[in-house]
């Protein structure tokens, strides 16, 4: 199988052409967000695989370790950084997320997660849901936020992106 | 019988080491490699699984963002295997998937060559497609780069609907990150940007900045820096 990979980059004149309602400019001149033209790829490649249960190792050793019935392991975490460190849990209450209610909460309707936030790329810092589900109840226009972890004690200042996996 | 030999077959790849999704006919990096930052999601709108990792595999361009769409509600089932390729050499780093009514949406941190950082990434995969398995199921990017957006937006999100209720029909996925004076940004906020993805005319499609936000002005939201607190007790 080749790569038949087609991309169309599609010109910026297309794009006010056939904006709908407010269309691009509009908005840019409202929000200041420079003018982006959209790329368009087709997928390269499609399959079906097999059954997932049959994609596994040849066999799984017994350890004879057993994990039933036993506590989770713990993980430390170190909530006073100081008052130069940074720190991301201020979306820790109503009053502090109510910003972010009002702004998307009303526009949305459906339960919205923005889980996982980081400042420097796979640690995540905070977490935070709005309106979210309550199957038994009534749809609340309110947030709740999630901890993950902490960012690290390092007193170096945060650098928003590094290469890494 | 057919299942249990294909089980043999996978695990005798498994045991030489070759991955195990070369079998199904990929011959690009995501056949052969497996790079990682997988992703696991549930789309609860479709009742079905969605699987993901990026193949960069020995870091030369191409790379390849790989998608695997369940074709019944059964995780342990049959797959629709993508792959995209990317439309540049922007390397998609740590990528963060939603799940919205009409796309998947993605976003990354992006490297060029897998060396600087160059920004942000927004994808929109077409949902509706890969359901149904469709060899034409598209992305469509944008390229929230450096040259862009000087400011450097990293480490951002789409929004992942989650519950019954789906948004509206038409609404845009909600993107988001943080800014903070930690990183010499103007003020601890978050910049909300709205991603409009149009399949029927792919080249209306929008990545605009929501009114409530500006780099200069985002959505204030309390100090992220702040005098310490009491300690919580354990």
């Amino acid at each position: 199988m080749t790569h038949t990979h087609r991309v169309l980059v599609l010109a910026a004149a297309l794009l006010a052409a056939g904006a709908p309602g407010r269309g691009v400019r509009a908005q840019e001149k409202e929000t200041g967000t420079p003018k982006l033209t959209p790329v368009v790829v087709q997928a390269d490649y499609v399959a079906v695989s097999r059954p997932a249960r049959d994609i596994r190792p040849v066999q799984v050793p017994d350890t004879g370790e057993r994990r039933a019935g036993r506590p989770p392991r713990k993980i430390r975490t170190n909530p006073e950084l100081g008052k130069d460190q940074f720190r991301a849990d201020r979306f820790d209450g109503p009053r502090r997320r109510a910003p972010v209610d009002r702004a998307v909460a009303g526009d949305a309707g459906a339960s919205l997660t923005f889980e996982g936030f980081a400042a420097t790329d796979n640690t995540p810092l905070y977490g935070f849901t709005v309106n979210p589900p309550t199957p038994t109840a009534t749809w609340a226009r309110t947030t709740t936020s999630r901890w993950s972890t902490w960012c690290g004690a390092s007193t170096a200042r945060p650098v928003r992106g590094s290469p890494g996996r | 019988m057919g299942r249990l030999q294909q089980g043999r077959c996978a695990a005798r790849r498994a045991a030489e080491g070759q991955p195990a999704l070369a079998s199904a006919g990929f011959t690009d990096k995501c056949a052969t490699e497996d790079d990682g930052d997988p992703i696991v999601l549930y789309d609860e709108y479709a009742d079905r699984w969605i699987l993901s990792q990026f193949a960069y595999g020995g870091g030369s361009v191409p790379y390849f963002e790989c998608v695997a769409i369940s074709r019944t509600p059964d995780p342990a089932g049959q797959y629709y295997l993508y792959s995209f390729q990317v439309p540049n050499a922007e390397f998609p780093d740590y990528p963060k998937i939603g799940v919205w009514p009409d796309a998947y949406y993605m976003t990354v941190n992006q490297f060029t060559n897998l060396g600087p950082f160059n920004g942000t990434g927004a994808y929109a995969f077409e949902r509706e497609r890969m359901l149904r398995g469709d060899p034409a199921a598209r992305l469509v990017y944008f390229n929230l780069n450096l040259a862009s957006f000087p400011e450097a937006i990293g480490g951002a999100l789409p929004s992942d609907a989650d519950g019954l209720r789906p948004p509206p029909p038409g609404m845009p996925n909600i993107f988001a990150y943080f800014t903070a004076t930690e990183f010499s940004d103007p003020a601890d906020g978050l910049r909300l940007f709205n991603f409009h993805v149009d399949w029927a005319n792919p080249a209306a499609s929008t990545f605009t900045e929501r009114p409530e936000s500006t780099y200069a002005a985002p959505l204030i939201v309390a100090p992220f820096t702040q005098t310490p607190r009491r300690a919580v007790p354990t």
